[in-house]
């Protein structure tokens, strides 16, 4: 089980490969800049004991090679291949005043201003036309929220909400 | 080929008489709209439209950089979402 708040897991990449007999593998990146996945310092797998730190990385093209510490054989980056690599949401740097990621945004309750639960964020999209916000309910229905001042003028990821004033049809399909 | 320009941007008639009737009742509303094909005009700048992508209707907060699209350009009716990782929401 993944710890919470800023301790909890990440996921940011996967090895999906080897690359020669030095030891590189090849890396997928889920990072908004791929070639941020080496910014992260030690990446750590899913239950956040075996760490890996990436000392290099050479983009080929959707993939990276990567250098990774103390791995210099061909068997040693075959047994990385398939890891998926996280970091702990702590590291991940100061957002603007406007901005949250997702990951922190995803799981919390949406709720009106005279108090009345909507649900809580499943997902977050942006198809260009501004960020908006999946709310399912707790009857499994689905409505969409656009992430504006006008829809969500307090967003409180200490509490855990989203104060939200929604258009009067939400959550009524 | 694209559209001759003598024939003006193709929008469906109702839009404008549902974007007139946002703007003056002044609520908090997305306008729900079938419409995948019609071009946004600059008239509908600073609404939020819900364009269906078959299946849900997507918000759409117009803005200035998107006039001359077509609103369909901005609901994708297929979705592959992939990992969230350190992508960031910005509230418009």
């Amino acid at each position: 089980m993944f710890p919470e708040g800023n301790d909890r897991l990440i996921l940011i990449g996967v090895v999906v490969g080897v690359h020669g007999v030095r030891g590189d593998v090849k890396l997928r990146s889920f990072t908004s800049v791929p070639a941020d996945i080496a910014s992260y310092g030690s990446l750590m797998d899913s239950a956040g004991v075996f760490s890996v730190e990436i000392l290099s990385l050479k983009a080929i093209g959707e993939l990276f090679v990567a250098t990774l510490r103390g791995v210099r054989d061909r068997d040693g980056a075959e047994s990385l291949r398939g890891i998926e690599l996280f970091v702990p949401r702590s590291r991940f740097p100061e957002t603007d005043e406007d901005d949250w990621y997702y990951a922190d945004l995803i799981g919390i309750d949406v709720v009106g201003i005279d108090g009345k639960s909507f649900g809580t964020v499943t997902a977050v999209d942006d198809h260009g036309a501004g960020a908006f916000l999946e709310v399912t309910c707790s009857d499994g229905s689905i409505d969409f929220l656009s992430f504006s001042r006008r829809f969500v003028p307090h967003v409180d990821i200490s509490a855990g909400r989203l104060i939200v004033t929604p258009p009067d049809d939400f959550m009524l399909e | 080929m694209s559209r001759s320009s003598w024939k003006g941007p193709f929008v469906d008639g109702y839009l404008f008489k549902k974007a007139e009737t946002s703007r003056k009742s002044g609520r908090n509303e997305v306008i729900k709209i079938w419409s995948r094909r019609s071009t946004i005009l600059p008239q509908f700048v600073g609404l939020t439209f819900g364009v269906h992508n078959g299946r849900k209707h997507i918000p759409v907060s117009v803005n200035e950089e998107m006039v001359g699209y077509k609103f369909g350009e901005f609901s994708p009716t297929r979705t592959f979402r992939g990992h969230q990782a350190d992508k960031k929401a910005r509230r418009s």
